[in-house]
């Protein structure tokens, strides 16, 4: 192992948490390639970033039945709140009650049905929630139908990184080598300064120059 | 793949992407400008610029319960202040009638669908809650005059409801590009193209329509009213190219978006101005901005005119084509290189005053028509008499000899008969023949040898220009 991962563990931080710590900024550059890159519509990178990270503490089948179950009753509330003419305020506190909601049916249903274990971190509950008030968001200034188009673009994202990452393989290289996260912003910068067509601009224009 | 890679190539060469507008064509002053609808105006008023009037600015509750809502006119739009991509913006076109006198007050809005006080109220604070502002922050309601739909388009269009505006994307005080966003149903009376919005090209050099786009996909015609969408002449053109950029100008941005509506009766007004103008005005134009941003960008004139001509000399396309193409119809000029009999080559003058045609004596003798005029000199007809005349010598002749026709004519020179014969017209350039008519007259005193009336110029349209 590295020895700065050495030292590191010596001083009681854990090697899960290191790793998580590790993935970050991995997973950040995973998400900007997609966006800049590629152009997958997601939400902002940061959500997108964490629900990887909440994914990693759920696990993929577990993160998504909560996530596909927020965008059902999302779907569900918003078809019934419609014609009351609320506030926003009002209806944001109604969706993410609404997504706790969701997540409590959720883990029972995973625990009843699949077996599996739904002691997962308050932490991880809290990003997925954050999923329901970004897609209230989107969907006020997008629409529903992008705003729906626009989740699920997220949660593709999320589980391509999650698979990416979320593997023993990985954490084992992140552990033996920590200057990949650095790696990774050196990447950012480069991306950044990426001004030429996405890939999904390519497929928009290509009858531009064509008569 | 290695085709593809090539054409990824080609294509980043001339279209702009979202990186590219990001990066290399927006700055951050002119963004903070444009997100306020408020400071727009303001600048736009300052500087003489045309826009609609406020009626008023809401910027907190308390104002909202102290407003006097029986002063608004009875149509009128609400706006937020920071909106993004034209949410949150609702027009209302009148106000409904009270059955009772208790009744609240209520307006009619787009589709029909009416709005009464209460729900005007909750939309307004809404808006104060950055709902629709573009940071999620605390943001003003606009109260603004309701534009009036100019006869023109209800006519081209049939649009009854929604308001279609021009955009013109200016760069370094070059109008770049122009688009016509229509209104549709599905875009609930918004000309915004992601709500469901019609974007059509504009040919920058003369504000015609070219292609129509809908969610990036062509159309022909318009989904709600099967009205042709292409070949549309926008009216006030060259106002709306110098009022985008003198607005562009105001604001101070060298890249921007300004969008203009034309109202019935004040004409081109400037709605709003973006900093980051949407990208499918390329699809819409069939055309990448990207080439044409650079193709400017190392110019230096800083003359509004000389700008506007520069462009449209740049990025107009064939004029003359279009209108054909469009019209279905040839331009002709205000004189046209003719083939007689498919034996002689001149130049005739386009009359649309004078119904008929007519050839001079000297050219349907070379024609083929010289036994005709032989037989017509020697017939002696005297000159300056009255109508009755005429027609009685014209009946005579064509006793005599059955295979001859003859024309009374009225002409700047008064009455005269002339013979009248068939003759095959070959228009040279645009490659046309009809077998026609035409009169013999003495043209001698004249500078064409020919003239074409109307009555062969249906299929044509004239451009009294176009001059050989």
């Amino acid at each position: 192992m590295n020895e700065i991962t050495i030292f590191l563990m010596s001083t009681g931080i854990s090697s899960n948490f290191l790793y998580l710590l590790l993935a970050i900024p991995i997973v950040a550059t995973i998400v900007l390639f997609s966006k800049e890159v590629i152009g997958v519509q997601s939400f902002n990178l940061f959500i997108t970033t964490l629900s990887v990270l909440a994914f990693i503490s759920t696990g993929l089948v577990l993160g998504l039945i909560i996530t596909f179950f927020i965008l059902f009753f999302d779907y569900i509330i918003k078809y019934f709140i419609k014609d009351l003419k609320l506030h926003y305020t009002a209806k944001i506190a109604v969706v993410i009650s609404i997504a706790s909601l969701s997540i409590i049916l959720s883990l029972y249903l995973a625990h009843s049905f699949l077996g599996i274990n739904t002691k997962i971190s308050i932490y991880s509950v809290l990003v997925l929630i954050l999923l329901a008030d970004s897609l209230s968001f989107t969907k006020i200034n997008k629409g529903e139908r992008r705003g729906n188009i626009i989740y699920i673009e997220t949660i593709i994202l999320t589980v391509i990184s999650y698979l990416i990452i979320a593997n023993d393989f990985s954490k084992m290289i992140l552990l033996k080598y920590p200057y990949i996260s650095i790696i990774a912003i050196i990447a950012d910068i480069y991306i950044g300064r990426f001004s030429s067509l996405r890939v999904r601009e390519f497929y928009r224009f290509r009858n531009v120059n064509k008569e | 793949m290695i085709k593809q890679l090539k054409e990824y190539k080609k294509l980043s060469k001339s279209v702009l992407g979202i990186n590219a507008r990001n990066l290399l064509y927006t700055d951050r002053k002119s963004i903070s400008i444009s997100n306020s609808k408020i400071r727009v105006k303001e600048i736009l008023k300052e500087n003489l610029i045309p826009t609609p009037e406020t009626i008023s600015i809401i910027k907190s509750f308390e104002e909202i319960n102290s407003f006097d809502f029986s002063s608004l006119p009875n149509s009128f739009v609400i706006k937020p202040n920071k909106g993004l991509g034209g949410e949150g913006i609702i027009i209302l076109y009148g106000r409904k009638k009270k059955r009772n006198l208790e009744d609240e007050d209520a307006w009619i809005s787009a589709n029909k669908q009416i709005i009464n006080l209460s729900e005007l109220k909750i939309h307004m604070v809404n808006i104060l809650n950055g709902y629709y502002s573009i940071n999620k922050k605390n943001d003003k309601v606009i109260l603004e005059e309701r534009i009036k739909n100019p006869d023109f388009f209800k006519q081209s269009l049939h649009i009854s409801e929604g308001l279609p505006d021009i955009r013109v994307i200016i760069y370094k005080n070059f109008p770049i590009m122009a688009e016509l966003r229509i209104p549709t149903i599905e875009s609930k009376g918004k000309a915004n193209l992601h709500s469901g919005g019609i974007g059509v090209g504009i040919d920058i050099a003369n504000g015609t329509t070219t292609n129509a786009i809908m969610k990036d996909e062509y159309i022909e015609n318009h989904p709600d009213t099967e009205e042709k969408l292409t070949g549309i002449k926008i009216p006030y053109w060259d106002k709306i190219l110098e009022m985008a950029i003198k607005s562009s100008i105001a604001i101070k941005a060298s890249f921007t978006g300004v969008d203009i509506s034309i109202d019935k009766e004040k004409g081109p007004l400037v709605m709003e101005v973006n900093a980051r103008p949407g990208l499918s005005i390329q699809i819409a134009n069939k055309d990448g901005l990207k080439e044409r941003l650079e193709s400017i960008s190392k110019l230096k004139v800083n003359n509004i005119k000389s700008n506007i001509n520069i462009a449209k000399q740049i990025f107009g396309g064939e004029i003359e084509e279009e209108i054909s193409e469009i019209t279905g119809k040839i331009v002709l000029g205000r004189n046209t290189k003719v083939r007689l009999n498919d034996k002689e080559n001149i130049i005739a003058k386009v009359d649309t005053g004078a119904y008929s045609n007519a050839i001079s004596y000297e050219i349907a003798g070379k024609v083929g028509y010289s036994d005709i005029i032989e037989e017509f000199q020697k017939a002696n007809i005297p000159k300056n008499i009255d109508i009755n005349s005429y027609y009685r010598i014209k009946e005579k002749l064509e006793k005599e000899n059955p295979d001859r026709k003859y024309i009374v004519l009225k002409s700047s020179n008064g009455i005269s008969l002339r013979p009248l014969v068939n003759i095959k017209l070959t228009f040279v350039e645009e490659e046309i023949e009809i077998i026609t008519t035409t009169s013999i007259a003495e043209r001698d005193h004249l500078k064409y040898d020919m003239i074409l009336g109307r009555k062969d110029l249906k299929n044509f349209l004239i451009d009294v220009t176009k001059n050989l």
